[in-house]
């Protein structure tokens, strides 16, 4: 009889320890992949949303043509503060490409503008420029204009 | 009993492991929904600057550097002014002025038209030739809208607050200007110095400062006066249909004539809304131009005939002078 109970116990340790550990293996594993799956999901969103709370606009723009200069004057109408990383600009009937590495920081509903120096392109007057401005984000303006 | 224990915690187990399940679930729909929030924002926003549509009609009122700029909302939403440009195009300059600079609210109601009044650093009479944009908070622009005040340089020449008005109607100063025939011209240019005399059509503003309609009747002319034989040149430039071009005139008609509204709306700095009339014709009612305008200095006046219900009035206002070279 003592001998019966005895493995009885045994056994229902052994349930315990295999329920427990198989149980505790379950719950890490699934607690480290729904973490990862929500911390993913949460950053992809947040990209997207990012780029969907920026928005600005080139309001106007001007060719200083004796210091090769194009000025972009830029608006926040956003809900997010832009981080303005390059600009490109180019003869719309083609040519070279300048591209210039910025740090210009644009705070919601402010107007800033925007130098552009230009050494790879020469500006002439009645030719058309596309200007484009990059964010941070990924987001993009550009704008047609011609030098005067 | 033993088998128990373990039920329990296989339980506990599955509802936690179930637990961070739902919290997942819970968390990936909560930031889904902040996406569709934000996408919508996004929409809406962008949708406003679609529907947001209008245009810098006239410039007026020019003191110095202070200035008058009607602006007509031909959109579908509310518009609110943020930023001024001005372009110089002598010295390709330019500046611009925000809120600060203006006198009151730039603010636009559907279907209106507003006056927004900048204080801006330039002196704007002093000839150069001013561009100026306006931009929305929305970041929509419109313009450009040219300006230049090239003055003329003998006598008889007015500042705008020496003129001298006995009548209802007034016209808008610095809004003198002309077309002439060139195919390559693409006008109007101001008057203040006439280069062409060739199919020559002059364009002037007027507001009716009275509380009910003015009509202008063919009679109406604008008249040079003066020349190098001084007296003995007078020209006079009958109204014109304003569709009329420096390729053809089109015959003003009393059944189709200008109608100057009172200012009704009072959105209006003064007077009703300004409405443009052209001079042209030789003759009233006629559609042939005036020939063999000659060269120098000429006194100008306005003569406007117009009917108040059913009388008849005229009012003549001596407001500038130009010069024909």
């Amino acid at each position: 009889m003592s001998g019966k109970g005895v493995s009885s116990v045994v056994g229902t340790v052994l349930t315990v320890v295999m329920v427990l550990s198989l149980g505790a293996a379950a719950f890490v594993w699934a607690n480290a992949m729904l973490s990862s799956y929500v911390s993913s999901l949460e950053l992809s969103y947040q990209v997207y949303r990012n780029r969907l709370q920026e928005d600005f606009v080139i309001e106007f723009v001007h060719f200083n043509m004796s210091s090769n200069t194009v000025t972009a004057f830029v608006r926040n109408v956003g809900d997010r503060e832009v981080n303005i990383v390059s600009a490109y600009v180019t003869a719309v009937d083609g040519g070279a490409v300048e591209s210039v590495n910025l740090n210009v920081k644009v705070y919601v509903g402010q107007l800033k503008p925007v130098s552009i120096r230009l050494s790879n392109v020469k500006l002439a007057s009645g030719t058309e420029y596309r200007i484009s401005l990059v964010s941070d984000v990924g987001g993009r303006y550009t704008v047609v204009k011609e030098a005067p | 009993m033993g088998k128990g224990v373990s039920t329990v915690i296989g339980t506990l187990i599955f509802v936690l492991v179930a637990l961070l399940v739902l919290t997942t679930v819970y968390i990936s729909f909560t930031t889904f929904n902040k996406y569709v929030e934000d996408s919508m924002i996004a929409s809406q926003r962008s949708m406003e600057r679609g529907r947001e549509r209008f245009s810098l009609d006239e410039i007026s009122n020019v003191v110095g550097g202070r200035v008058n700029l009607i602006i007509e909302n031909g959109g579908q939403v509310d518009v609110k002014i943020a930023t001024v440009y001005v372009y110089v195009e002598e010295n390709n300059t330019v500046k611009y002025y925000n809120q600060s600079f203006f006198d009151g609210e730039a603010y636009i109601p559907i279907g209106m038209k507003g006056v927004l009044t900048v204080n801006t650093s330039f002196n704007l009479s002093n000839g150069n030739t001013y561009y100026f944009y306006v931009a929305s908070e929305r970041g929509n622009v419109a313009g450009p809208q040219r300006y230049s005040s090239t003055q003329p340089q003998y006598p008889g020449w007015m500042t705008a607050s020496q003129v001298a008005y006995q009548g209802p109607l007034k016209m808008d100063y610095f809004y003198f200007y002309y077309t002439y025939y060139d195919k390559s011209v693409k006008g109007p240019y101001p008057a203040w110095n006439i280069t062409s005399t060739n199919n020559i059509i002059f364009y002037v503003k007027i507001r009716n400062f009275y509380n009910t309609s003015i009509v202008l009747l063919d009679l109406s002319f604008l008249q040079l006066a003066g020349g190098k034989a001084k007296a003995s040149h007078i020209y006079n430039f009958y109204i014109v249909n304003s569709t009329s071009t420096s390729n053809k005139l089109i015959p003003y008609s009393n059944s189709k004539p200008v109608v100057l509204q009172p200012n009704t709306q009072g959105d209006y700095a003064s007077g009703g809304p300004p409405v443009t009339v052209l001079f042209a014709a030789s003759d009233p009612g006629d559609d042939n131009f005036v020939t063999n305008v000659g060269e120098g200095g000429y006194s100008v006046f306005l003569v406007l005939f117009y009917r108040i219900g059913s009388v008849t009035y005229a009012q003549t206002i001596p407001f500038q002078g130009t010069n024909v070279s």
